[in-house]
This record gives structure tokens, sequence and C-alpha cells, in this order.
């Protein structure tokens, strides 16, 4: 095959031999290869040399499979791609060895790309030639790329410890670079430092489905953990959510100020009483009155003298009419010395629900002893508005929006544990994966 | 709103509830109905006797 390449370079795919074990190489990117690793006897050949010199060799005992095999094409970004090398890169954190795999991707008009592929998390990644200016961000190093702001997640040494296919550079098995990865999910930005030179990619966080697609895969692992660059499936619900709950909470608060204003909150009662136990019976009704309107509140309120004492009143709302009563029990005490006072001499309570019709109020008034005479005072109001399940409402409206918040909050948690800015507990409690 | 259609549907409820609550007079206050109070009680006041006679209440203080 042949065709025109990104520089106008003519592209061939041919056939040969390896000169050390004779096993068949196909070049894929002929004309673009510096190397090409020979995946029976590990020989690194020179692409450009017209008898593929032997460049290097190298012993593994990894077993590696491409995810991806070698060969395989698949459209990502509307351009499609051919898979022509894979390299695993190696990381040690506190000893323990963290591997990755890089698909190097070819296309003849669009050159190379990158596949980037770490516990079912993939990354396409192409190198860029414009260099991000650095910055700061939350308190973190940072860089600014096409007006994006990148945080600093990781530095770390990265060892390549296998490789397979054609590479554009002259690869080996031991090359090491530093590797600082900066994050803007889903996006990342990576730099790659030689003793010679830097070299930046920026990498596009890519769901596995769209890579099983794109290369007509049989399904992929599926992703373990959160990536660095993994978008935030929660942080934008989390937005929304508190936005809807804003419009809510101003429902419910014109709601309140509607029921405030529409509440007649009319006085049907208003009087004084005194008592003095061991004076004949101590219940007693008062005269009927008329609670008109709908079915609504009756608010009862009971001022009182008490002192360093205690009153109990039984109450009885009795209609008239009907017979049906409404029966509750208050206690008012209140207590008072040189520390402080305790309680309230006032009380005021809320029957729910009571239809209009006539009613008396049946009072028993209860003290401990004859020591004193208790007064008091009775207010009764109809259609008092009660606000308890306006809290209770945006008690229950705010549940949601917290728990998305604590969900969003989590994934980032999980997200910069596997950083360089994870708390010191989490590195001696966890084995910590790294990309 | 329409990104959470379930909490769009369970605010709309509550507000609902919350609405239907105020207009019904609706309160969350301990509060025994009873049927059929004899009208006797009109004049004779200490034949009622009260769900919360023998309600136990603490008499202490400070």
């Amino acid at each position: 095959m042949a065709s025109g390449g990104p520089s106008g370079q003519v592209v061939l795919t041919r056939g040969l031999n390896c000169p050390n074990c004779g096993a068949a190489l196909t070049m894929r990117a002929a004309g673009h290869s510096l190397t090409i690793v020979c995946e029976h006897c590990h020989s690194v050949l020179d692409a450009k040399d017209e008898n593929y010199k032997i460049l290097s060799h190298f012993e593994t005992r990894m077993q590696f499979e491409p995810l991806i095999p070698l060969g395989s094409r698949g459209r990502l970004s509307g351009v499609v791609w051919e898979v022509i090398g894979v390299q695993v890169r190696t990381i040690e954190v506190d000893g323990t060895p963290y591997s990755w795999s890089e698909h190097l991707l070819f296309n003849p008009y669009h050159g190379f790309r990158y596949l980037t592929h770490y516990q079912g998390h993939w990354n396409f990644v192409r190198t860029v030639h414009a260099l991000p200016v650095s910055s700061m961000s939350m308190g973190k190093q940072a860089v600014v790329f096409q007006n994006q702001t990148f945080t600093h997640f990781q530095t770390a040494t990265a060892e390549t410890t296998f490789v397979l296919g054609e590479f554009p550079w002259e690869v080996q098995v031991g090359d090491t670079n530093e590797v600082r990865d900066y994050i803007a999910p889903p996006r990342m930005m990576s730099s790659e430092a030689t003793a010679e030179e830097i070299t930046w990619s920026l990498g596009h966080y890519t769901p596995a489905a769209e890579i099983t697609q794109a290369f007509k895969l049989s399904p992929l692992p599926p992703p373990e953990g959160v990536f660095a660059d993994q978008a935030n499936p929660y942080a934008a619900k989390s937005q929304g959510i508190w936005g809807t709950f804003g419009v809510f909470l101003i429902a419910l608060i014109v709601l309140a100020f509607s029921s405030l204003a529409m509440s007649a909150k009319k006085e049907i009662l208003s009087q004084d009483y005194s008592f003095h136990r061991g004076q004949g019976e101590p219940s007693f009704v008062t005269e009927p009155f008329e609670l008109a309107g709908r079915t609504s509140t009756v608010e009862l309120a009971v001022d009182t003298d008490v002192n360093n004492n205690w009153a109990y009143f039984n109450f009885a709302l009795i209609n008239e009419e009907t017979g049906k009563a409404y029966d509750f029990g208050r206690e008012i005490s209140f207590y008072r010395d040189s520390e402080g006072s305790e309680g309230s001499r006032n009380d005021a309570t809320i029957i729910p629900s009571v239809p209009p019709g006539r009613y008396y109020l049946r009072v028993e008034p209860e003290t401990p002893d004859s020591a004193y005479d208790l007064h008091y005072h009775i207010t009764l109001r109809r259609d008092v508005p009660v606000f308890t399940f306006f809290w209770l409402a945006l008690a229950a409206l705010a549940i949601p929006p917290i728990m998305m918040h604590w969900r969003s909050t989590a994934f980032e948690g999980r997200r910069w544990m596997e950083s360089d800015y994870a708390p010191a507990s989490a590195l001696t409690s966890s084995s910590g994966d790294d990309e | 709103m329409t990104r959470h259609p379930l909490y769009l549907v369970y605010g709309l409820l509550l507000l609902a509830l919350v609405g239907t609550a105020q207009y019904r007079g609706w309160s969350l206050s301990k509060v025994n109905e009873l049927k059929d109070v004899p009208k006797t009680v009109r004049d004779n006041p200490g034949a009622y006797r009260s769900h919360f006679a023998s309600y136990f209440r603490y008499i202490g203080g400070k």
C-alpha cells in the first residue's frame, strides 16, 4: 500500500524478516518509523537502515498482550488510526511498580497519536508544539494551555519496560523520563523530560466503550477506581441540582409569605383567669364561640405568672354541636435563681385541622400546692400559620443536593488520593494507584 | 431543572404537600381527638375526664 504521508512522503506498508530470528515483520508506517521491534525475539531494529540493523535486544519476562492488537484500525475523532506500536511504562511508588500501556496510532495524513491505558481508563493523546504557560491553581503548580488551567497532579520517573512494533523514535527498554501530569478533567497535559528535551502532550479521557466501538473489539476491562483526568459525573449534576434547589427555595419562601399574608389570625377568645388549689372544682368551661371559615388551625396561648413553680393545664376544645373534642395538656414551668432562669411563663400550641362550628373550651388547671394563686390569660386565635412544614420541606429539599454534592466531593477525593497531594494517612494505609 | 426530573417531581410534590398542609391547617402538635363528648360537660365540667389528666409530668426545678 502506498499513500501520501503528513509531509507528502510516500507511506509504505511492507513485509520483512527479522535479521535476528527470521520472523516475519510488517512495517506499517514505513518512511516514518525509526525503529521496529520484533515481537518474537524482541530485537530493536533500525527501520531507516535498508538491512534493518539490530540496534539492541531486550530480555523480558513480561507477558504482555496489547488490548488493541497491532495493525488494528479504528476511527477516533473522525480519523482512522492504525495501531503500529505498543509500549509499557512503569513507575515505582513506595517500592511498588505501577505500569500502563501506550498504544501508538498512525495515520498517514495526521501523523501519530497515543492511546494510553491504565486499569480500564483510556486517554487519546497528541503531542503539542505550543508551550503551556506556568501558573498556580488551588495552591498547586499549574500550566495554562488554550486558556485552560491544568493543575499539577503527579510527578514520577517512568521507565519503558516493554516495547512492540514501530516507533518514530529510537525506542529502548530501560529509557527513563520524568513525567509531570497536569489535569483539567477530562483533559490532561503531560510533560516528559529527558536530559535533552521536554515534550508536551495533551490527553483527552475517552470511555472504554468508545475505544471498543472504534476498534470493533470485544468488551474491554471496566475501569477501576477514579483516573486523574476522568470527568466527575456528579460535578455538573451537583451544580444543576443546587440550581433547582434554589428555585424550590424561592417557591417555598413565596408560599410561606403567601400563607402568612392570607392567614386570618383572628382572635376568638382573650380572657384572664385565676386558680387557687383546693377551692372547689378546678375545671370550668368558657362561653361558646364561633370558629368560622374553612377547616384550619386554632392557636391556644397561655400567659401565666408562675415563678419558681409549675402549672399544668388540661384543655379540651369541644364542638358544641357534634361532641367532638380536641383534648390536650400543657405544662408551664418557670424557675429562676442567681445563676439564671429556666423554662417559660408562657406557652402556645396549635390545634390542627379544626372544622368550622360552635365550640367551647374546657380548662382544668393544676398546681403543685395551695400556697399560691395562679393567674393566667388564655388567648384563642383562628387560622394561624404553622411554619413547621416549611422547615421540614426545606430539609427534605436539601437532602438530594447535599447527597449529590457529597458524592461529587467523594469522587474528587478518590481522584486526588492517587496524586502527589494525597493525605499522608492515605499514602500509608493504601497501596495507591498511579497512572 | 429538566436534568433532574426525579428531583423536580420530588420537589413539586413537597411544595404541594406544604401548600395542602398550610391550607388544611395541619400541625404536628400532640392533640387527642375524642368523639361524642356528652353535652352535660357544658354544665358539669368536672364530669369530663381528660386524656391527659394522668399524664406524668416533671415537677422539679432548678
